[in-house]
């Protein structure tokens, strides 16, 4: 989610104070996507068979509360101007960061999140307790051997003597000095899950944002839909309840065969992507409960916070579920057990409750 | 832990076609239209199994706009009556996604392309169309301008044994047919670097949910956004603030610009008002047709108002680009053959465009 920081931190370099939850919910980054792939035992990425897009390389058995949007809706939501591009020549992208920089514009990068933890030492700029959960992803994308982009950083300045760059990471407690070669080497990648590639963003805001009002009941609608009504796509992936659905009929299916390792390889990429900035593992819904509490206020609409506690309590399920799963598929090298496969059932069917719930409260707005 | 290797040339992959055979989606139906992106979008969509206009692409895409800026390389000033990123806007007001893609590496543009291809989309890419034989004969705009903000969608393509013998096929706006184009022809437009809007490589993947938004619905969200980007743009060379600009300063061209560099603009000018797949009106034409549609859809006599609001604007400025041409030709004809009667033209497209505004506000306040 450090998107979401990231973008929340742009907003309030040009003048619009919006919360975190508020900036997740107008990005329309609550959902569900699931890609089975070739699962049985296979490590790594699967190519170019599931690319929707350039640099999407979606792996066999990724799960993702989430879609692949990126910020796009969130530029639409606040109708802020996107100029981007990908550089692959090293000076030419350096060159191109000093030249916002020196008009006083930050440049959002994406990079690779294991090589750029690694070259940061992110662990040295963070708080503790979010330490202990990023280094458990670690050790998950190292088991399932996954790298991944998706990992979004802000330039705002540079020293030329040195040839370093300042960043901010929505983790760190402290902006971070990196070498310009350092920084290049964290993106330089085109085949890695949602890959870098060089990209990079600047953004243009207006001084004055649209209604929130009518951009947080449009967001909500957006969210609702794509979850009820998921995205078709060619290649298949699954998205939304649907995606949810297959999953579990998924991990149903590999438990009752035994099939250890692909049950692994889905419990690593939920542990990965599941994780949340209060260091639960559940998939951003507390984040979406915390926006719905939110909206409540914004759009003057009470029974929206009844549907954000159920959604704190749906985070919870999750991170129980997904805590239960490190320890004993990850740790324990098993298949999930009898109360694991109730408890994601249980998880199926509030989801489906509780969005069918929000749909029919929405429609009133 | 495995490292990716650098990037690299991407190997491109052709679908089992013959070589020298054409492969082009069975199911895409090129249309002809008045706007590049407009039309391009209804086309998408119709793939995708929506049906909306050109027209009502164009205005849930908040496709009406204004610029006036300077631009640097030639020293020009760049005049546009819509607003960019249309794609992105109509299917966010759907419930879909438009995801951009650019890049400088050209072989990687080219994978993407063929890639979506092969996966049987058809593909909406930018070019600089000065590059296209059939757009140089059409346009004489490009002997003096580049824009790289064209857009056509890739329908199919044929490969041969190398680039200069391997082909695209097009759908563009103005033509009744799909253009060939070589793949040598294409990089070249996608890559131009020319201009005051490169293309970049720009293209994008268009994903739709299984249900859209209603039509009515998007058609509210368009106009909403457009009414917010006329009003408080991110910068005053845009909307409104930027119409003012203009209105008050275009008469200072000729005391401000050599002789050639004057024409050069006024031709320009005209064109992008009047030629070059605006629908005319400098896009309130289209907009105008847009509100028409809108107006019965919706049953609203208000945008029925705004509609003929927007036609006679369509009026004005087409009366304007004509007076921006005859002063391309000769500078004391034209808008300085009468500059009184020019001001007042100009008081009032600002005082309707003004007016226009008022009315969409009023309409989403019903």
């Amino acid at each position: 989610m450090n998107k979401v920081g990231l973008y929340r931190d742009i907003l309030h370099f040009y003048g619009h104070d919006y919360s975190l939850p508020v900036v997740f919910g107008i990005s329309g980054l609550w959902g569900f996507t699931f890609h089975a792939g070739n699962i049985a035992g296979k490590k790594g990425h699967s190519g170019s068979s599931t690319d929707l897009f350039p640099d999407y390389h979606l792996p066999d058995g990724f799960v993702a509360g989430e879609y692949f949007l990126g910020l796009n809706n969130a530029l639409r939501a606040t109708n802020v101007w996107c100029q981007r591009g990908a550089k692959n020549n090293k000076p030419d992208f350096f060159e191109l960061l000093k030249t916002y920089i020196n008009e006083g514009r930050p440049v959002h990068i994406e990079v690779n999140r294991a090589q750029w933890i690694r070259k940061i030492s992110l662990n040295q700029y963070v708080c503790p307790e979010w330490a202990l959960g990023l280094n458990w992803i670690h050790r998950a994308i190292s088991l399932a051997n996954l790298e991944s982009g998706d990992y979004h950083i802000i330039c705002i300045g540079y020293n030329d003597e040195n040839s370093t760059l300042f960043f901010l990471d929505y983790y760190s407690l402290d902006c971070i000095e990196i070498s310009m070669d350092d920084l290049f080497d964290c993106s330089n990648f085109d085949n890695i899950y949602l890959s870098p590639a060089n990209k990079w963003y600047v953004y243009y805001v207006p001084p004055e944002l649209p209604d929130i009002r009518s951009t947080v009941s449009a967001s909500l609608k957006f969210m609702v839909n794509s979850m009820t009504n998921p995205f078709r796509t060619v290649p298949k992936v699954e998205f939304g309840l649907k995606g949810l659905e297959s999953l579990v009929a998924m991990v149903h299916g590999l438990s009752a065969k035994q099939d250890v390792a692909g049950i692994a390889r889905i419990t690593s990429h939920m542990l990965i992507n599941s994780y949340s900035r209060n260091s639960l593992y559940d998939f951003n819904r507390t984040m979406f409960s915390d926006f719905l509490k939110e909206s409540a206020t914004i759009l003057n609409k009470p029974d929206l916070e009844n549907i954000a506690w159920q959604y704190a309590v749906l985070a919870k399920d999750w991170d129980r579920l997904i805590k239960s799963l490190k320890l004993n598929v990850l740790d324990q090298n098993e298949s999930l057990n009898e109360a694991e496969l109730n408890q994601i059932n249980n998880i199926k069917d509030k989801e489906h409750e509780y969005v069918y719930a929000l749909r029919d409260t929405i429609g009133t707005i | 832990m495995s490292m990716s290797t650098p990037l690299g040339t991407p190997s491109v992959q052709y679908r089992s076609v013959e070589k020298n055979t054409a492969y082009i989606l069975p199911a895409y139906k090129h249309r002809m239209g008045s706007h590049c992106s407009s039309l391009q979008m209804s086309n998408i969509l119709l793939f995708n199994g929506i049906e909306i206009s050109e027209e009502l692409c164009f205005g849930i895409g908040a496709g009406l706009g204004f610029i006036y800026r300077k631009a640097f390389n030639p020293p020009l000033y760049f005049i546009l009556g819509r607003s960019d990123e249309l794609e992105e806007k109509i299917c966010y007001h759907l419930g879909g996604v438009a995801v951009p893609y650019k890049t400088d590496n050209n072989d990687k543009a080219l994978k993407g392309v063929l890639d979506l291809l092969n996966n049987g989309q058809p593909v909406l890419v930018n070019i600089d169309a000065s590059y296209f034989p059939y757009m140089r004969k059409k346009f004489n705009l490009f002997e003096n301008v580049r824009y790289g903000g064209h857009r056509v969608t890739i329908a199919g393509y044929e490969p041969g044994a190398s680039k200069d013998t391997s082909y695209f096929y097009l759908s563009d706006y103005a033509w009744t047919d799909l253009q060939k184009v070589s793949f040598v022809e294409m990089e070249l437009a996608r890559a131009s670097d020319a201009g005051q809007t490169p293309p970049d490589n720009l293209f994008y993947t268009f994903i739709f949910p299984e249900k859209t938004f209603s039509i009515e619905e998007a058609i509210r969200s368009g106009i909403r956004l457009n009414v917010q980007t006329m009003l408080k743009p991110w910068f005053p060379v845009f909307g409104i603030p930027g119409l003012e600009k203009f209105c008050c300063r275009i008469l200072t061209w000729k005391h401000t610009m050599k002789e050639e560099l004057l024409k050069q603009n006024l031709n320009m000018t005209y064109m992008m008002m009047e030629v070059v797949g605006t629908g005319g009106g400098n896009f309130r034409r289209i907009y105008a047709r847009f509100l028409k549609q809108a107006s019965e859809m919706l049953e609203s006599e208000t945008l029925l108002q705004a509609f003929n609001s927007y036609r006679r604007l369509g009026d004005c400025w087409k009366e304007l680009a004509y007076l921006l041409k005859e002063s391309a030709e000769n500078p004391e004809k034209g808008i300085w053959a009468n500059s009184g009667s020019t001001q007042k033209l100009l008081d009032e497209i600002l005082f309707k465009e003004k007016l226009g505004i008022e009315q969409l506000k009023e309409f989403l306040n019903e």
